[in-house]
């Protein structure tokens, strides 16, 4: 491994890389891939799946790489793809999202608790998430980028990045109640 | 200080993270006493902010080699130098909770490993291979951090590094100072605990650096269950009964983790209960991980957060 590599940033990596220096990719991958898993096990909710869409949303940086402009981070534009690629394989393992239109327009928060979000399986609730909303969440909150990036990235205006951030976490938060259920210890309780 | 609906919004990160000043704390709490939809916003960031499972090392060779082999190109061997500039580029949150994430993992099931003598079998789970190192007192035991010494100098460290906090610092040192001449954690001021020291506290420290050389999974409910009872014989009594619960419901369910830590401390508004697993990443295999659950005081029905990551031997 080239050590030398290790010590430049995303943006120097990629350079590089586009100029023709392939360990400069390697050393990307290294930095980004359990993130990038990470990120896919949440979304996808399966060990070989999130394995599978790491490996697509890697393929396709490498191929994409020399269109990568640097509006936006390296790893911000990384994450979009991962994002694209979960979701892409959910469609064709046939786990598309659910069309979201019977939801209602927001959670019935007297029922949402915490002892809700633990059970629920995120991955069919992200999967269901509009996609606007989705990309938008899993930047900010999986991926601790900020608004102003998302904004660059997905194009659109910061005030817009904000509103799908809070209308995707309230979906969200109505999709995982749903997936809830009704709790036994509430139906028991006198 | 009072914060409308969409500065709430937007801390609602940070302050699921733990990582906001004690006033926006306040701030943030108080706006979600009274507003549903940022109560069902943090929802969502809670959920999504659980540690999932990240790449154990056959998942993380299998990777490499197949985007190799897609690319037609060296496989990316070697380990992964993280630059801290470059995590930074992912925020906060993502180093702490993702990256942590990536190592910390769905928790399930357990055997030991003692001088070396551990098996891959699933010889552990019933016990029965687990009775003489448990009575021994030559491997590495849990600690009940009671709030002195480098806890606190490792508080007052965070405290400095955070900068931002300011005037914080001095109040937050003088406090965990009072529970160290105390010689317990109090119940009534318990020092202040960050994100990023609890990281650092799992990734470098001990017991979780020797529990990482001692132990591999699945770990047997027998060790679990000793090393619980010696958390709870070093904690003080108004503690006993919430270690057990929460570290009883932790260990019952998986067998990747072995209690390591405990503590009393305060974390964003809340008084905390902390706990510190030694995780392992796979089964059959050893410990490399951490996963600190901070549960509010006297409550185990979920953990105001949970806080991961890889070990640093």
């Amino acid at each position: 491994m080239d050590r030398d590599l290790e010590h430049l940033n995303d943006a120097e990596l990629v350079t590089r890389f586009v100029a023709g220096e392939e360990p400069a990719f390697a050393a990307l991958m290294r930095r980004h891939e359990d993130r990038v898993f990470a990120l896919a096990l949440r979304m996808t909710g399966d060990r070989a799946d999130a394995l599978d869409a790491t490996q697509d949303a890697f393929i396709q940086a490498f191929r994409r790489a020399p269109g990568f402009r640097g509006d936006s981070a390296f790893g911000t534009w990384l994450y979009r793809i991962a994002i694209n690629a979960c979701h892409d394989l959910l469609r064709k393992r046939g786990r598309a999202p659910v069309p979201e239109a019977e939801l209602p327009e927001r959670a019935d928060t007297a029922r949402v608790d915490d002892a809700t979000a633990a059970r629920v399986d995120i991955a069919a609730a992200l999967a269901r998430l509009q996609e606007d909303y989705r990309t938008a969440v899993v930047l900010h909150d999986l991926g601790g980028v900020p608004y102003e990036e998302i904004a660059v990235e997905t194009g659109v205006s910061i005030g817009t990045v904000k509103s799908r951030i809070s209308r995707g976490r309230r979906r969200l938060a109505a999709l995982l109640e749903q997936s809830a259920g009704p709790r036994p210890s509430e139906d028991s309780t006198p | 200080m009072n914060i409308d609906h969409e500065r709430c919004s937007e801390l609602l990160g940070p302050y699921a993270a733990g990582e906001l000043p004690e006033e926006e704390t306040a701030a943030v709490a108080a706006h979600l006493e009274a507003c549903d939809d940022c109560r069902a916003e943090l929802q969502a960031v809670v959920a999504l902010l659980e540690p999932v499972g990240g790449l154990g090392p056959g998942e993380r060779d299998s990777l490499r080699r197949r985007v190799a082999a897609e690319l037609g190109i060296g496989t990316p061997g070697g380990e992964v130098v993280a630059l801290p500039g470059n995590r930074r580029g992912w925020g906060p949150r993502l180093a702490g909770g993702l990256a942590a994430a990536a190592s910390v993992v769905a928790i399930v099931g357990g055997i030991i490993l003692v001088g070396g003598n551990g098996t891959d079998d699933e010889a552990g789970s019933d016990g029965a291979a687990i009775e003489a190192p448990f009575g021994a007192t030559t491997g590495p035991r849990p600690l009940f951090d009671s709030g002195t010494a480098d806890a606190v100098t490792a508080e007052a460290a965070e405290a400095a590094d955070a900068g931002a906090g300011g005037g914080d610092s001095e109040a937050e040192g003088a406090e965990a100072e009072t529970a160290s001449s105390a010689g317990v954690a109090r119940t009534s001021a318990p020092a202040r605990v960050r994100r990023a020291e609890l990281q650092r506290l799992g990734a470098t420290s001990e017991p979780f650096v020797s529990f990482a050389r001692a132990y591999r999974a699945p770990l047997d409910p027998g060790l679990q269950h000793a090393f619980l009872e010696e958390l709870i014989a070093a904690a003080p009594e108004e503690l006993w009964d919430q270690i057990e619960e929460c570290g009883q419901e932790v260990v019952e369910a998986n067998d990747r983790v072995l209690p390591a830590y405990g503590a009393h401390r305060r974390f964003g508004a809340k008084n905390v209960l902390v706990l510190g697993f030694a995780t392992a990443s796979e089964r059959n295999a050893p410990i490399d991980g951490f996963l600190f659950y901070l549960w509010p005081e006297g409550s185990c029905e979920l953990p105001s957060t949970s806080i991961g990551g890889q070990i640093q031997p």
